[in-house]
């Protein structure tokens, strides 16, 4: 295959699954210029991973586990090198049209930014894909563990979740 | 107050919306400390304009003086006439440099910017050879005007001969400038081009550069 030929449609499924990138960035990603960072390397790696990509898979699947790797490495050296696990530290900017007129969002927000946070690198993959009702196959499939393993995952993450928002919610009161 | 991970899904898809804003806000603010950068970096080119306008006025009212006192006719009448002209098209490039830097509308997309610049890089870099070039010749004029001796008359062999490096050096700046121009030498051009642009145009259009590199991100 050409590297037209290739070109074309990478950039045209890349575009139209560029809120994956953008929220596992998000998800990764300390600041603005963390999550910039991280975005152009999810991009660069999955461009270098194109050749390989089996076309008869699902492209949101492959894309998925490519950006989770990128941004759970990309966690785990911030984690080395400074300690920090933070996330989306600048999230509080003023909302969008569509969204002011949900003033418990920014709350809501809040609570997930803070979620979040206290979730170890696998965990935060996980809580992604179940976020974005990926189903349980598919999660087995990017994170590399069966279904019933998944479903087990699930359920304890949604226990430490509602523990969590339990200690938040101590927090704020 | 939320309980439950379901219950943060609806935060979850708000998420995009709210990054695709931050970085919204995030180039905003960079696109304003770039253009105040490249508004800033200019300054010393509006400057040297001015500079050279003045040098303009100077060189125009040095050879009124002189072709006013000598319309009789001789080497003097003509090197007034000269440094006349001379002084009417230093100030016609300075005050065009100075027109293309105030056209520039810093509140047009980055690629129009970018445009612009390059407009008044080609203009700088022509108004230059214009305003500079001339002076292989044009500095038997000024001294002329400036002594009020008319050297064609006194010491033509003096003229002739420095009259006649003047041309060979025309002419080998004329050839380098092509040859510095053939393929292959792109690098050594540009290098030349830069130079003769002057520091505030390139440092101006390598921030426009980088705007547009995040732009496309």
């Amino acid at each position: 295959m050409s590297a037209t030929d290739s070109d074309d449609p990478f950039t045209a499924l890349l575009e139209q699954h560029l809120p994956i990138v953008r929220k596992v960035a998000g998800a990764y990603g300390a600041d603005a210029s963390d999550r910039q960072d991280l975005m152009q390397e999810i991009a660069m790696q999955l461009w270098k991973a194109w050749p390989r990509y089996d076309r008869t898979r699902p492209f949101a699947t492959w894309m998925y586990r490519i950006a989770l790797n990128v941004g759970i490495s990309s966690l785990r050296t911030r984690m080395r090198r400074s300690g920090s696990m933070r996330s989306l530290q600048d999230l509080a900017v003023e909302p969008a049209a569509e969204d002011a007129r949900r003033p418990e969002l920014d709350e809501h927000l809040e609570q997930l930014r803070r979620v979040i946070d206290r979730l170890g690198a696998l965990d935060r993959a996980l809580l992604i894909l179940y976020l974005d009702d990926r189903p349980q196959r598919e999660i087995g499939e990017v994170l590399g563990l069966t279904e019933t393993n998944v479903a087990t995952k699930i359920a304890r993450l949604k226990q430490r979740v509602r523990e969590r928002l339990e200690v938040i919610e101590r927090e704020t009161t | 107050m939320i309980t439950e991970l379901d219950e943060l899904k609806s935060a979850w898809s708000a998420l995009d919306r709210r990054l695709i804003r931050q970085h919204a806000i995030s180039f905003a603010q960079l696109r304003d400390q770039r253009l105040a950068r490249t508004r800033r970096g200019l300054r010393p080119l509006v400057l040297g304009q001015i500079v050279l306008m003045a040098f303009g006025v100077v060189m125009l009212l040095l050879g009124v003086a002189t072709w006013t006192n000598h319309r009789g006719g001789g080497g003097l009448l003509v090197a007034g006439v000269l440094l006349h002209l001379f002084g009417v098209i230093t100030i016609i490039a300075g005050g065009s440099t100075l027109g293309l830097v105030a056209r520039i509308d810093y509140a047009a997309p980055v690629l129009h910017i970018q445009r612009q610049l390059l407009r008044l890089r080609r203009w700088y870099i022509a108004s230059g050879a214009v305003v500079g070039l001339p002076w292989w010749l044009l500095w038997i004029a000024f001294i002329m005007c400036l002594g009020q001796v008319d050297l064609w008359a006194s010491a033509p062999g003096f003229v002739l001969i420095n009259g006649a490096i003047g041309v060979v050096g025309l002419l080998a700046t004329w050839w380098l400038h092509r040859w510095l121009h053939r393929p292959g030498r792109e690098a050594m051009a540009q290098r030349l081009d830069d130079g003769a642009a002057g520091r505030s145009i390139v440092r101006a259009q390598a921030e426009l550069d980088d705007l547009a590199r995040f732009e496309q991100e």
